[in-house]
């Protein structure tokens, strides 16, 4: 075992009893790494975005590019500048324009790949799922198919059902008008157990994946301990 | 009128009488006289009054000694009120319900009257000289009683006129101050004598004769409802909220009305002060607050009542004993578990892979790395954080040591800060890194912006020449297959939706953790992706499908301990948690 490796070792095994040490109590031993986290990654987020961001495609080339991409890299520098300034309150509202920006641009690009990536898509795949072609492309699985295309539409109906949070319209002399319509009504209880297995389902995984991490980190522990017991 | 007169004593006698009726001489000699009703005859009747003017509150004050006229102070005390009328219908003799009650003065006046002619303006004239010099007579003395009276109220009460209200001020100032604000329709009649304030009150609890009220309902009212706001402001403040509130649900016009009627009558300066007293005396009782108040804030009250009224009884304690029992559980379990994990790492750890799991996301996935070109290109994109580092790298270390090639051409992006150190680390542990042409394209801190511009790459008219952009290194024929590593839905799907939409063609394939896993699916089975691979379960499944030896068999025993570890726990937690709600139900408070 290399220093190197003893060394970072030591490191991530104390780092990992800190951190576990949190089974016992809220302890000053896992605040500390706590903190010794938030701060290494907002320290290291800032490296990135300085090297990664801010030299190659906007210091770098103000310094050394053409003068074509000088004058280019004037609009971003201006956007910088007025983010910037909007930091001083008597100027906070020249930050509006960058934020404007970045939100017009950012709504486009997400919506644009929500209609068109997730939306039409997924509402063509409902629709072939009747296609009675795949239906009977695989022989004895016909009912599959079909049972599997009708619980995908229920599913599909029954969930957007349970986020409908109409009435109806409001008539005099027609009593409680509060509820949602009986056919809404009883869709958004089927609609409540799908989610609900959707649900299970990312809990699910989100309970594989920690358990994952923490075999690992006992997985390092005891190799870390083994070669530096064993002497290996 | 023809009488026989006396001839001895002077009596009058009637034409027919033959002796005196005084004296009883004959009355045969006596010539009949004509004698008109002289004014002196009355004198006979009404001994105490004299012809002139100026006796005649010697005559009412001889009536008033007798018990026929009330007095002023009767009035003024509110036992009798004055009453103009009365002094009218004195003379009324048509009236039959007062007949019966008709003292013996008046009904001497009365026949007085219908024996002379002119009897009844003379003696009006006189009663109304009269009664105006008894209430001058007694005006200075009341005056200095209600004077006196107002003095005391406003010294109790510390009551100012500037902060009273402007409808209940004008009927409270001092009328020796001449702080006329009063509604006085007949305001001149009022000024002229010194006993103003009188007439106000009169006004003000409308018992002025009908002839000097023109506008008795409003100004009736609001006198009557300033001695009442004065007896409330006597009693307690409670009572002056009972009026104010009266005011505001009757919507009266009173408060308008005497708005107007104080604005007609102050003077100029003060026309804005009484304005806006009234305004705000009008919102104030507009804004009337509704106190609403729950089951659970009363119950909260009475608790927090009851905790005052207790204030030195031992309250209980929050017993330590509960989180300490729970962190005790907490550390036991935890102890447990990494027990359970540590045997199974360590301890005969050689464990079977589950076999035949593969499904069809994961034989796609499969074929396709198994299928790619000679000297293919790929696209790498590091969209995840350093904890599922471990995790993505049992998932993705098969599929990418069976879809790199040597001679391949690799380009990783990252969307996290921590991918550009990740991606390192991932291709570092494959057994062909060294001979590995990596075109590195950076890190975008939002994925979107970096999948949508990896997917129009191939656009170059909106490309800027002179400006820098990392896909400018991108293969121009595109990429045989994307690979996206990701531990979030959020990310991947951002990455599968702009990527699908813009390249359709370039097969997607996603590297995933157990969370994000299952969300993902449906793009699998719209056809936007072409396999899927996530979690432990399913690198599981591949490695024990492609029979090489990985970590992950190594770890899938300590898997399933640590999964089983966790269910238990979750059943007897909701068990445990089932069976506390029931307690506390049936022995807590209600």
């Amino acid at each position: 075992m290399s220093l190197n490796e003893l060394v970072w070792g030591v490191v991530g095994l104390l780092l990992t009893v800190m951190v576990l040490s949190y089974l016992i109590a809220d302890n000053v031993f896992f605040r500390f790494a706590a903190h010794l986290f938030v701060g290494l990654t907002a320290g290291y987020l800032a490296m990135i975005i300085i090297q990664q961001i801010l030299w190659p495609y906007l210091l770098g080339p103000l310094v050394a590019g053409p003068w074509t991409a000088r004058l280019w890299l004037l609009v971003p520098l201006v956007l910088v500048a007025l983010l910037l300034l909007s930091q001083i309150p008597r100027f906070s509202g020249v930050g509006s324009l960058p934020l404007a920006y970045l939100a017009g641009l950012t709504a486009a690009i997400t919506i644009g790949g929500a209609v068109f990536g997730t939306l039409i898509p997924q509402t063509r795949a409902v629709v072939d799922a009747f296609d009675r072609a795949r239906w009977y492309a695989v022989p004895g699985a016909t009912w599959l198919r079909i049972l599997e295309a009708g619980v995908m539409l229920l599913g599909t109906v029954s969930t957007l059902s349970y986020f409908h949070f109409g009435r109806k319209r409001n008539t005099p002399g027609q009593g409680d008008l509060s509820e949602r319509p009986r056919l809404f009504s009883v869709l958004s209880k089927v609609g409540q157990v799908f989610i609900g297995i959707t649900l299970g389902a990312v809990f699910a995984g989100v309970f594989s994946s920690a358990l994952v991490a923490l075999i690992d980190r006992i997985y390092f522990i005891g190799q870390f301990l083994t070669r530096l017991l064993g002497g290996g | 009128m023809s009488t026989l007169v006396c001839s001895d004593c002077g009596f009058e006698n009637a034409l027919a009488a033959e002796r005196c009726q005084k004296c009883g001489a004959l009355l045969e000699d006596v010539a009949a006289e004509e004698i008109s009703p002289p004014l002196q005859s009355a004198h006979d009747d009404f001994d105490p009054m004299t012809p002139a003017d100026d006796d005649l509150p010697g005559l009412l004050n001889a009536l008033k000694q007798n018990g026929d006229i009330g007095t002023g102070e009767g009035y003024l005390s509110g036992e009798q009120p004055l009453d103009s009328s009365a002094s009218e219908d004195i003379f009324d003799s048509d009236a039959p319900d007062e007949n019966e009650d008709i003292p013996e003065w008046l009904q001497r006046i009365r026949s007085r009257a219908s024996e002379e002619a002119d009897s009844i303006g003379e003696i009006t004239q006189k009663i109304s000289a009269a009664r105006q010099s008894l209430t001058d007579e007694q005006g200075s003395g009341q005056h200095e009683i209600f004077q006196s009276w107002l003095n005391s109220i406003r010294d109790q009460k510390g009551i100012k006129e500037d902060e009273t209200p402007s409808g209940d001020v004008d009927l409270l100032a001092d009328p020796a101050n001449g702080t006329d604000t009063t509604d006085t329709t007949d305001s001149t009649e009022v000024s002229d004598g010194g006993s103003d304030w009188l007439s106000k009150i009169r006004k003000g609890r409308g018992k002025l004769p009908h002839d000097e009220i023109q506008e008795p309902s409003s100004l009736d009212r609001e006198g009557d409802s300033l001695l009442q706001w004065l007896v409330a402001l006597e009693d307690g403040d409670g009572q002056l909220t009972q009026y104010s509130e009266e005011f505001t649900d009757k919507k009266t016009p009173l408060v308008e009305k005497t708005r107007q009627t104080v604005i007609n009558h102050q003077a100029p300066g003060d026309e804005t002060k009484q304005q806006t007293s009234t305004e705000a005396l009008k919102s104030a009782d507009i804004k009337k607050p509704v106190l609403s108040v729950s089951r659970s804030e009363k119950t909260q009250a009475d608790q927090l009542s009851a905790t005052i009224v207790d204030e030195r009884t031992s309250r209980p304690i929050r017993e330590p004993s509960s989180g300490s029992s729970n962190r005790l559980l907490r550390l036991i379990f935890g102890v447990l578990l990494i027990a359970g994990l540590s045997l199974s790492l360590f301890i005969n750890n050689d464990a079977l892979l589950p076999q035949e799991h593969l499904q069809l996301h994961h034989r796609a996935l499969l074929s396709w790395a198994e299928e790619l070109p000679p000297r293919a290109s790929l696209l790498l994109v590091f969209d995840y954080q350093a904890g599922f580092n471990h995790e993505l790298t049992l998932v993705a270390k098969p599929i990418l040591e069976k879809a790199i090639q040597a001679d391949g051409e690799i380009s990783i992006f990252a969307s996290t800060a921590s991918g550009v150190l990740l991606s390192r680390r991932q291709l570092g542990g494959l057994e062909q890194a060294e001979s590995l042409l990596i075109n590195d394209l950076g890190y975008f801190p939002v994925p979107a912006y970096g999948a949508y511009r990896v997917a129009n790459h191939t656009l170059p008219d909106w490309q800027i020449p002179d400006l820098p952009e990392p896909v400018k290194s991108l293969p121009p024929g595109g990429f045989d297959g994307i690979l996206i590593l990701s531990d979030t839905y959020e990310g991947a799907r951002t990455w599968v939706e702009q990527l699908s939409a813009l390249t359709p063609g370039t097969p997607l394939n996603l590297l995933l953790t157990a969370q994000a896993g299952p969300l993902m699916m449906p793009y699998f089975d719209s056809g936007q992706v072409n396999g899927v691979v996530s979690g432990l379960v399913d690198a599981a499944g591949v490695e024990a499908e492609i029979e090489e030896s990985s970590a992950v068999a190594n770890r899938w025993r300590a898997y399933q301990t640590g999964t089983l570890m966790l269910i238990a726990t979750l059943v007897i937690g909701a068990l445990i948690a089932t069976d506390w709600v029931g307690n506390a139900e049936g022995t807590g408070p209600e």
